[in-house]
């Protein structure tokens, strides 16, 4: 195979660290902590050069490291995508959107096309005391209101 | 009965206390000093230099110095239960030690063992653990340091979830301060001991909070519940014997053992615990309770009552959306205990309430957890497969009034079959209990909702 660069020096650094994290024969335990890299240095999602190099440094093969992609839908993406706003969709935060105003998700979807995010439902993000949360770019925020969503994307896009 | 066998096999026959009813009522008023989790309570963030003040260091010192065996049985003194199945933590301890024991003559080496600790929170309705990782980080730290003395090991894991990353990084820089104030590391604090945490943030679904199935996903393969061949004490992680702790378990052992050290009584002495209120309240929030105050008094002392006051309750699930419902007159009677909540047919498994104000929310919420719950099963077992989708359908002709009561007496027979053999994980028993408890405390809007 001839070798495949896709992370940067100081990410190799961190690879090796991480890979020598567990112990010698179980170097399957350290492919999610690398893939989480993996997707955070390219953007929002994950390519197949990133995957070779994966394979290379914890002596799989290609389709292993593919294969566990494809178990977390949510967390990793294989496919080019847009940047994502999630919505939690359990009945608490439902109950309390309903009663400020009506159609968060729509509004929600409406505001944001023209960043180009995508807009998404998720499970219970741990936030039931301030009750609509959504969480964007690995933080999640509460009591949204269409105007502090606003606020929040415009805040990270200009950064 | 085969629990009962198996306990007496165990080396430590007096320690049937346990088994006996511990049911004990406090009538003493509510001592706000005598809180485990005072950051959590004030909303304080503090760095571990401030933290480690010289008393802590030599409070610390002489629990490391203690054998190992006195430290089970202070543990089994104060009557610690986990929280996923209620067994006592004392036990799983010992069943470790027994197999790390096992082979020790023959090869004249023993076999080394591993601390789990548990943050992976998926339910809905509980946001404790996210509330210890971001204000109590010193606590968590000094549990690991506890439980990995209790069983000889040298190394720990902790599995934090994928979307708690703000949370993930703060207990990594106080994990780095303990590495330079010589808290872990090599030769902890003058002492003999050696202790590694790592921190291994997973990748998310609902089910990698349980047992099995965040040690698949720690290993790196497909998320998924499995039937062991051997418990998880015996036989875990990289095949080397494990104890798994939740995070709330871990975080009560330093108090525990530093109460014995300072001579106060630990007889009965886990007390309190991490309520997460939610709904229709003033206030939701998170409170700190004894485990035998009333249900009314930790709604209304605590988060500011129910919406247009108590009269307009209808039912508070007790334990999150896996346990039951409960009526209103359950509600003025019920002491959050486990005895207590099991003969009404529910489980305190989290300590999660949520407050429903209006008739109609009742079928709504419970819709919204069972398509939740039907997107995250493994649809392998034969409790699950055919199962969830019926109950969806049933609830939704429910919420439009024109349920078949046929129907729900086909659902009913089949959910009160013996246990069948092949059941994984206990996840079957998460979503018989909230139907079974609607229709029999809830039988007037049943009644109003069929044909």
């Amino acid at each position: 195979m001839k070798p495949v660069r896709f992370f940067t020096p100081e990410n190799l650094q961190i690879v090796k660290r991480l890979v020598s994290r567990y112990p010698p024969g179980r170097e399957r335990a350290s492919l999610i902590p690398l893939l989480d890299l993996a997707q955070r240095q390219h953007g929002t999602w994950i390519p197949p050069s990133a995957m070779h190099e994966i394979a290379n440094a914890t002596n799989l093969s290609f389709e292993q490291v593919h294969s566990l992609v494809l178990a977390y839908p949510t967390s990793f993406q294989w496919r080019p995508c847009a940047p994502q706003l999630r919505i939690c969709d359990s009945w608490m935060c439902c109950q309390k959107a309903k009663q400020r105003e009506n159609g968060i998700y729509e509004a929600a979807q409406s505001l944001v096309s023209q960043y180009g995010v995508e807009v998404k439902t998720t499970e219970c993000l741990g936030a039931c005391y301030g009750a609509p949360a959504f969480w964007f770019n690995d933080k999640i925020h509460t009591d949204a209101t269409k105007e502090s969503i606003k606020q929040v994307i415009s805040k990270e896009f200009s950064k | 009965m085969n629990a009962m066998i198996l306990l007496l096999k165990k080396p430590f026959k007096n320690s049937l206390s346990y088994a006996q009813n511990y049911f004990v009522k406090r009538f003493s008023q509510y001592n706000h000093e005598e809180r485990l989790f005072t950051n959590l309570h004030r909303k304080e963030r503090r760095s571990i230099k401030d933290a480690l003040d010289e008393q802590t260091r030599f409070e610390i010192t002489k629990i490391l110095k203690k054998d190992p065996i006195d430290i089970i049985k202070t543990i089994e003194k104060s009557r610690l239960r986990g929280k996923s199945s209620g067994m006592p933590t004392f036990l799983k301890m010992l069943d470790v030690r027994d197999e790390m024991a096992k082979d020790s003559n023959i090869e004249n080496k023993r076999k080394t063992s591993v601390v789990v600790i548990n943050a992976a929170e998926n339910e809905p309705g509980t946001f404790k653990d996210r509330m210890l990782l971001s204000y109590e980080p010193l606590k968590i730290i000094e549990g690991a340091l506890i439980a990995s003395s209790a069983v000889d090991s040298t190394l720990c894991y902790i599995y934090t979830r994928k979307d708690y990353y703000a949370e993930m990084i703060n207990l990594q820089k106080s994990i780095v301060q303990c590495y330079g104030s010589k808290l872990l590391g090599r030769n902890i604090l003058g002492t003999n001991t050696k202790l590694d945490i790592l921190v291994h943030p997973g990748a998310g679904t609902y089910i990698t909070s349980e047992e099995s199935a965040l040690l698949e996903s720690l290993e790196g393969r497909f998320p998924i519940a499995m039937q062991l061949p051997q418990p998880v004490s015996a036989k875990g992680l990289f095949g080397l014997p494990t104890l798994m702790l939740n995070v709330e378990t871990a975080a009560n052992l330093s108090d525990i053992m530093k109460r014995e050290i300072s001579n106060k009584e630990v007889e009965n002495n886990y007390e309190t615990k991490l309520f997460c209120i939610s709904g229709d309240v003033n206030n939701p929030g998170i409170t700190e309770g004894k485990l035998s105050c009333s249900l009314k008094e930790l709604i209304e002392t605590h988060t500011g009552g129910v919406k247009d006051g108590w009269d307009s309750l209808v039912g508070v699930y007790a334990g999150g959306p896996a346990s039951g419902i409960l009526n209103k007159e359950q509600c003025e009677r019920t002491t959050m205990d486990y005895q207590t909540l099991e003969a009404l047919g529910c489980n305190l498994k989290n300590g999660s309430l949520i407050v429903l104000n209006n008739q109609d929310h009742v079928v709504d919420s419970l819709l919204n957890f069972f398509r939740f719950y039907s997107k995250e099963t493994c649809h392998i077992c034969p409790v699950c497969r055919p199962g969830i989708e019926d109950v969806e359908d049933v609830l939704t002709d429910l919420q439009h009034g024109t349920a078949n009561f046929g129907e729900i007496q086909n659902i009913l027979s089949r959910f009160q079959q013996p246990m069948q053999e092949g059941i994984v994980c206990g996840f079957a028993d998460n979503f018989r209990r909230p139907f079974l408890t609607y229709v029999n405390n809830f039988q007037h809007d049943l009644v109003r909702r069929t044909r």
